[in-house]
């Protein structure tokens, strides 16, 4: 085995595995210290492979090594006591623990245990990215552009909650799986949006961030096959299809009319497609289901004009009833005026105010001047412009409304 | 042929030190791998080891005893290897592939002092 054959990802991956499954034996409230042999098994294998061969299956080396290297630091930790009873239902032993159906079992363990009902949804993704998916504390703080103490505190807040308050390392059954599912769901969704939906960051934190969410769904719909976990595939699958085509070589945002479809991954549509046609055979739509549609409209129409709008309405009606929000709101004007029902979108962007939309108040007047201006109030579209501009941060946003300007300015000259 | 002792100087990987994710501990490993491979296939390897962070020092008449370098201290010391070269030209060579000068880390390259005849 050569250095180049070491497989993808390897160590970020056995780090989840590594951690859940020693988990499962010494129980929740020891994590830090089953980071720790974690951690430092790695350090070490490098640093014996400096001049060792590699073996013939790596993985399998970093296993024995970090099972070694747990039993020692449990050795040696002061608190020695009898383990294998925190670790709730059943003894299991180390070999038992480390078969690959228990690996993936664990896994689910821990990720449900991560999004812990007390921990806030932002603290769940910093411990899930940490604990489950490892990632250093210095990549955390850049992915999410976080401050590096500010990462340390969380974990050890989200840590200490563990302990004080623990809840079995299981993934629960009836009604509470219901409700934690959806948690696990929420928290998958925001790991994502963090990677697709920041142009600042470091291109290829985000695409792991985007990779590890369809990572983690993926994971969860193999073994629990819900529709709702199919209809968030499948989202992520039409977004991230995108991925590629929205930002250009400046690190700005394309908006999606301007985007190149050539760029688009359609081995991702047709995967977000197929997760689809699982995910509406069932008679519960949930917010989920309607982004997936909306997203995979974009993404399945041949071009910008080929976008059914009237579909795109309706969705965005059923979504705002279960999921209402201001900027499903405003999207929902924007799709109205798209389809030449401005008097429509005047009065659903009424319902929202600027101030609701926190970081995107630009949007709101940007969109408001275009439906006045179909509406020919060029004056009130002419303010609402100049609004949006004096509030706008992101040069390629700036460039297309100071064009939009113009447009109204010679709008009012010649009416 | 001479021999030369390339020390390596720079914070230890572990979260005390650099703080290094599993990811680009998994890198540094394919790189060192690569970088032994090839001083091996060339025979130049004499020998080297890893060190572990954390060391003391034992100093002056009074032996006094004080803690290494930090884990976070670039003039950590956590490694060497000893190869043999022509020159200390062709050990700096060597010492080119050194795979952390990226992280900020340095090569110490010194001549290994030969006593003959004595």
């Amino acid at each position: 085995m050569t250095s180049d054959k070491i497989i993808d990802h390897l160590f970020r991956h056995e780090y989840g595995k590594m951690v859940s499954s020693l988990t499962r034996i010494y129980g929740i409230q020891n994590l830090e210290l089953i980071e720790d042999a974690v951690q430092d098994t790695f350090k070490k294998a490098v640093l014996y492979f400096r001049n060792h061969s590699l073996p013939d299956n790596l993985q399998a080396w970093l296993r024995t090594a970090v099972k070694n290297r747990a039993i020692d630091l449990f050795r040696k930790a002061a608190t020695h006591k009898k383990y294998d009873q925190a670790s709730g239902p059943g003894f299991m032993s180390m070999s038992e623990v480390f078969s690959d159906h228990e690996i993936e079992d664990n896994q689910l363990r821990l990720l449900f245990t991560i999004c812990h009902p007390g921990l806030k949804t932002k603290d769940q993704i910093i411990f899930a990215l940490k604990s489950f998916s490892g990632f250093s504390i210095t990549e955390i703080a850049g992915a999410l552009l976080l401050d590096k103490e500010n990462v340390k505190k969380t974990l050890q807040r989200a840590r200490k909650k563990l302990q004080r308050d623990p809840i079995a390392f299981q993934v629960p059954t009836g009604a509470a799986f219901n409700e934690r599912i959806d948690v696990v769901h929420l928290a998958i969704y925001l790991l994502f949006n963090e990677g697709f939906h920041s142009s600042g960051k470091d291109s290829l934190i985000r695409k792991d961030l985007v990779a590890e969410a369809l990572r983690l769904g993926g994971l969860l719909l193999d073994k629990f096959k819900e529709h709702e976990t199919s209809a968030l595939m499948a989202l992520m699958c039409f977004h991230a299809a995108r991925l590629n085509a929205k930002i250009d070589d400046e690190g700005n945002l394309i908006k999606l009319k301007y985007q190149d479809r050539k760029r688009w991954n359609y081995q991702l549509v047709w995967k977000g497609h197929l997760h689809m046609e699982h995910a509406v055979e069932t008679k519960i739509f949930t917010r989920f289901h309607y982004e997936a549609a909306i997203a995979g409209e974009y993404v399945m129409a041949e071009n910008f004009d080929q976008i059914n709008w009237r579909k795109l309405e309706n969705y965005y009606t059923h979504l705002i009833r279960i999921h209402s929000t201001p900027l499903n709101i405003l999207n929902l004007a924007v799709i109205q005026h798209q389809s030449m029902e401005s008097d429509k979108a005047l009065k659903t962007i009424s319902k929202i105010q600027p101030f609701q939309l926190k970081g995107k108040e630009h949007l709101y007047h940007a969109v408001l001047a275009e439906i006045q201006m179909a509406l020919q109030n060029y004056e009130a579209a002419q303010a609402e412009i100049e609004h949006a501009l004096a509030l706008v941060q992101n040069q390629s946003e700036r460039k297309l409304l100071t064009e939009n300007y113009e447009n109204i300015k010679s709008g009012i000259v010649t009416k | 042929m001479k021999e030369y002792m390339m020390v390596f100087l720079g914070p230890d990987y572990g979260e005390d030190g650099m703080g290094l994710s599993a990811e680009q501990i998994q890198q540094r490993m394919g790189k060192w791998f690569a970088w032994h491979e090839k001083m091996e296939k060339q025979g130049i390897v004499k020998g080297g080891e890893a060190l572990h962070a954390h060391g003391k020092r034992i100093s002056g008449p009074d032996r006094i005893v004080t803690d290494g370098p930090s884990a976070a201290s670039k003039e950590l010391i956590g490694g060497y290897y000893v190869i043999t070269a022509e020159s200390m030209e062709e050990a700096m060579k060597v010492a080119e592939d050194f795979p952390d000068y990226d992280l900020g880390s340095t090569v110490e390259v010194r001549e290994v002092m030969k006593f003959e005849g004595m």
